[in-house]
């Protein structure tokens, strides 16, 4: 009797079950499968270099995924065990025991949380292949992936199902118990307009204020007032999350009792019906419509993040590596040498003498080395190095400064460099960049293009000269070419004895590597090479671009069948409510469009106020120079919306045959 | 509205497991004639009204409203047929719960875009005729049953439908308010020529019809015309009844 009484919820409620155990049974797989790439050997071996940090990322990223999947258990488990409220109760009348129907309860969830487990652990024994073939190929990894499912992946993965399914049946069997104990009438559940209507105007006014405040954000930030930043961050935190509730549970209920006593409106076809359905499917769906408004904002806010670490990471690769290779007068002859031995074919080849002496940058007098070169040799570069520079003219001077933060420049507003210099002039300037020529790893310190006179007058400390080559296929130097290059003789930096004044300070060569840790000891690279750099940019970018589509199209499926759920899990009294109006003269065309207007609501309300939560984002990335954060914030969430978009419409097409099946 | 149904049947169920609930019945509805199904449960008295009403289509057969072959109509025409010219009362009410009363009585007239002020004077008229004017703004799910049938009532007549079609309308009501609600049926019969076809179980209820017909095992098994008296009527309807078995309740008072 109790497993045909199973048996018949989820024939009953068996659309909404699918949805439920895919969405479970596809976030299952995501995490078994990054579990199990934890310890893939080929992995380790294609990405030598940082495998270890590799693993423990991946293993940090599945307790997150998993942490998230159980969230998202534990709060639509609960869907199916409300919707059968009715249920519980009448057989609790009929006489069976409270203890019986909680059983009930507990099968009924852990039967579905078992099939989603299982079906997640086949998903992921399918398709390990295929999306660690992907990892590797999004990481430019040429080797070819292993399938592995180790017995520990899978032991650990059978308890880690068993307990889960066993909390979640338990949580859900208190759910069906307190669903029983509770009587409460239609008009306790629903509070009055004169509490709904106040918080609405509150909410509404918080979330305006926080746009306002936004606003206020992006200057403050641009001109480092950290103090009204923080203070700014933590009231937009505390009116986006208060105010989004209060307009769920307020205003838009309000408006919509407006509109409902608007007679004008109201008494136009279907519409006096319609309002006060949305109205009470908008009162039932407050918590749910708050939580994907502000995880879609967070959503949206992480992938900018992630986009601006990408793009973060791209761009000190390119500012750290102009050349394909790099040298400078220690490093040039063994390379020379081992160009020639490896045959290595030069497209392109350059050279630039420079001077090196001590300077006091800006405003807080830092002593630091900095490095001189003329004009006219600046000129000679490859246009590509120094495009991302301001344009000079032959008399003046460019300060290229290390990262996009400036200190010491931010207290003059008009972005003047002051940079004093030993024994010569110092140097007043608006043009700051920060592409290093020969690559910012090259030398420490900052770099001055200086006018050719000045450059000639100047009484260096230290020379040097620094080389730099394209190539026709790549360098070709052998990993133990590379390795010698690496050693202690080609070591070459500078150490700074500090005196009272920038006059009597001192500038020596230093060339012991175990000085590094000096703070007065800035060592140069011996040498650059793009290639390194370049494999692990990709792979690092590779792995990110993996792990963010991994998390955004799982928070995407949760988020969207939560909404889903919600739509198709009608009560009894609102389906009843339809049938009435069919039974009464409503065509199912109108109430097609009631269906479709209610799921339009339920996905376009959020997504809009997530996306006006989120352009806080622009505000705090945007005060980095030639960083602009709006066109590819535009892009992330019109690719956001797009697939929200299509998880609507397929919300839609169900929540329709539901009804259709329905009423016919 | 003349109302003409041929040989119209309908099975519920499939194959081994389906249930004749009509079996090619043939009935004409005169205009202006207020028609009462009677049977026993389950003999498809709801079915073929709901069938008429259009609101199931039936497996074979055709219903004429008016020269109109009902089923041949698209969902979409049905349903505004439905609004534009029928009335309906369910035994169960069907009335919605997130509309209060005054907003389950002008639905009618709000779905066909009537003006405002229309709506206001014939909700107004409405109501005090069926004597529930303190009842509009109250929630359906605080009044009681009869009063949820009378605001059912008030629903369906409001538009002025050309037809009623009423199943078991004083199933819930006591007899002061079955008698209300029937004596405005059968005024509006009367004044209107509004169509009236009614499925009861109770032969009081029936006998203010012109016409009965008995319904058993999803075919029409006699039918009864009243002869201008009630009380006679009536006592027709109760010989037919015990003729065609029409339960418990007839033996009961059979044997008393």
């Amino acid at each position: 009797m109790f497993l045909k009484i199973i048996r018949r919820s989820f024939y009953n409620m068996k659309d909404s079950y699918l949805i439920y155990i895919l969405s479970c049974s596809f976030a299952v797989g995501m995490f078994s499968i990054l579990l199990s790439l934890v310890d893939n050997p080929r992995l380790k071996s294609g990405i030598s270099s940082w495998s270890a940090s590799l693993n423990n990322i991946t293993l940090g990223f599945s307790v997150l995924f998993i942490f998230c999947v159980f969230v998202y258990m534990g709060f639509v488990g609960g869907f199916f065990i409300k919707q059968q409220t009715n249920e519980f109760k009448t057989f609790e009348k009929f006489g069976m025991s409270r203890w019986t129907v909680i059983v009930i309860g507990f099968i009924q969830t852990f039967v579905v949380q078992l099939i989603s487990w299982l079906i997640g652990i086949i998903i992921a024994l399918i398709f390990q292949k295929f999306f660690g073939m992907l990892l590797l190929y999004l990481m430019g990894v040429k080797t070819g992936f292993m399938f592995r499912f180790t017995g520990n992946i899978f032991s650990m993965l059978w308890q880690i199902c068993l307990y889960s399914t066993i909390v979640f049946s338990i949580m859900n069997s208190f759910r069906v118990r307190r669903l029983l104990k509770k009587n409460k009438d239609k008009s306790e559940r629903t509070p009055r307009w004169y509490i709904r209507l106040p918080g609405g105007i509150v909410g509404i006014l918080l979330f305006i204020s926080g746009i306002l405040v936004t606003v206020i954000l992006f200057g403050d930030v641009k001109d480092s007032n950290q103090t009204a930043a923080v203070a700014e961050l933590s009231f937009l935190f505390v009116a986006y999350l208060a105010g989004t509730y209060l307009m769920y549970y307020g205003f838009l209920p309000s408006f919509l009792t407006i509109l409902q006593h608007t007679k004008k409106i109201a008494y136009a076809g279907i519409n006096m019906f319609s309002f006060k359905y949305f109205k009470e499917r908008l009162t039932k769906n407050v918590s749910i419509l708050w939580f994907i408004t502000e995880l879609s904002s967070l959503a949206l806010i992480l992938l900018s993040f992630c986009y601006f670490g990408y793009k973060s990471i791209y761009t000190n690769y390119a500012y750290a590596h102009p050349f394909e290779l790099t040298a400078n007068q220690k490093t040039v002859d063994p390379i020379k040498k081992y160009l020639k031995e490896n045959k290595s074919q030069i497209t392109r080849s350059y050279k630039t003498t420079v001077k090196t002496t001590v300077i006091q940058r800006g405003s807080n007098n830092e002593m630091l080395p900095g490095t001189f070169i003329s004009y006219s040799d600046y000129q000679k570069l490859p246009k590509s190095n120094i495009a991302r520079n301001p344009r000079i003219t032959k008399k003046e001077f460019l300060v290229l400064d290390f990262g996009y933060t400036v200190p010491g420049y931010a207290s003059d507003k008009s972005n003047t460099a002051v940079v004093k210099v030993k024994n010569a002039k110092t140097i007043k300037t608006n043009k700051i960049g920060s592409a290093f020529p020969y690559g910012s790893t090259m030398y420490q310190g900052l770099m001055i293009v200086a006018p050719d006179k000045y450059y000639q007058k100047l009484k260096p400390e230290v020379r040097n000269t620094f080389y730099g080559w394209f190539f026709k296929d790549g360098d070709r130097l052998t990993h133990k070419q590379y390795e010698k290059l690496n050693k202690q003789e080609y070591t070459s930096g500078v150490q700074i004895k500090k005196a009272a004044n920038l006059a009597d300070t001192k500038m020596t060569t230093d060339t012991d590597r175990r000085n590094s840790s000096d703070t007065s000891v800035y060592m140069d690279s011996n040498f650059s090479r793009q290639k390194n750099a370049k494999v692990q940019v990709n792979q690092i970018s590779g792995f990110g671009i993996f792990i963010v589509a991994m998390f955004s199209v799982s928070l995407l499926i949760a988020l969207g069948s939560v909404l889903t759920l919600r739509l198709l899990l009608r009560d009894d009294s609102e389906w009843k409510q339809l049938k009435t109006l069919n039974k009464i003269g409503v065509s199912k065309s109108e109430i097609k469009e009631i269906v479709k207007k209610e799921t339009i609501y339920s996905f376009v309300i959020p997504i809009i106020f997530a996306v006006l939560q989120s352009y806080i984002v622009i505000a705090l990335l945007d005060r980095y120079p030639k960083t602009t954060m709006v066109i590819p914030f535009i892009l992330i969430n019109l690719g956001y919306i797009a697939l929200y978009g299509i998880i609507g419409f397929v919300t839609y097409l169900i929540s329709w045959r539901s009804v259709n099946q329905k009423l016919s | 509205m003349q109302i003409v149904v041929k040989n119209i049947a309908k099975d519920y169920g499939k194959r081994f497991n389906a249930v004749h609930a009509i079996k090619d019945i043939g009935l004409e509805v005169k205009h202006g004639e207020f028609l009462g199904i009677m049977g026993p449960s389950g003999a498809g008295k709801s079915t073929l009204l709901n069938i008429i009403s259009t609101n199931e289509r039936p497996d074979h057969g055709q219903v004429l409203i008016d020269g109109i072959d009902m089923t041949g109509l698209h969902d979409k025409e049905q349903a505004k047929y439905r609004r534009n010219k029928m009335g309906f009362i369910y035994q169960s009410f069907e009335l919605l719960d997130s509309l209060n009363v005054k907003e389950n009585i002008i639905l009618p007239m709000a779905l066909n875009h009537a003006s405002k002020r229309l709506i206001e004077q014939n909700f107004k008229h409405m109501t005090k005729l069926l004597n529930i004017e303190g009842l509009s703004k109250r929630s359906v799910d605080d009044l009681s049953l009869g009063q949820k049938q009378i605001v059912a009532a008030a629903r369906a007549l409001i538009n002025s439908p050309e037809i009623l079609f009423a199943d078991e309308p004083t199933g819930s009501l006591d007899s002061k308010s079955a008698t209300i609600l029937l004596n405005y049926m059968q005024l509006i019969n009367d004044k209107e020529k509004t169509t009236i076809l009614m499925a009861t179980h109770d032969a009081f209820t029936a006998s203010y019809c012109s016409r009965v017909i008995f319904v058993k095992d999803g075919v029409i098994f006699a039918e009864v015309v009243n002869p201008g008296d009630r009380n006679k009527f009536f006592e027709q309807i109760i010989n037919m009844q015990r003729t065609i078995g029409g339960g418990s309740y007839f033996n009961v008072s059979q044997n008393n």
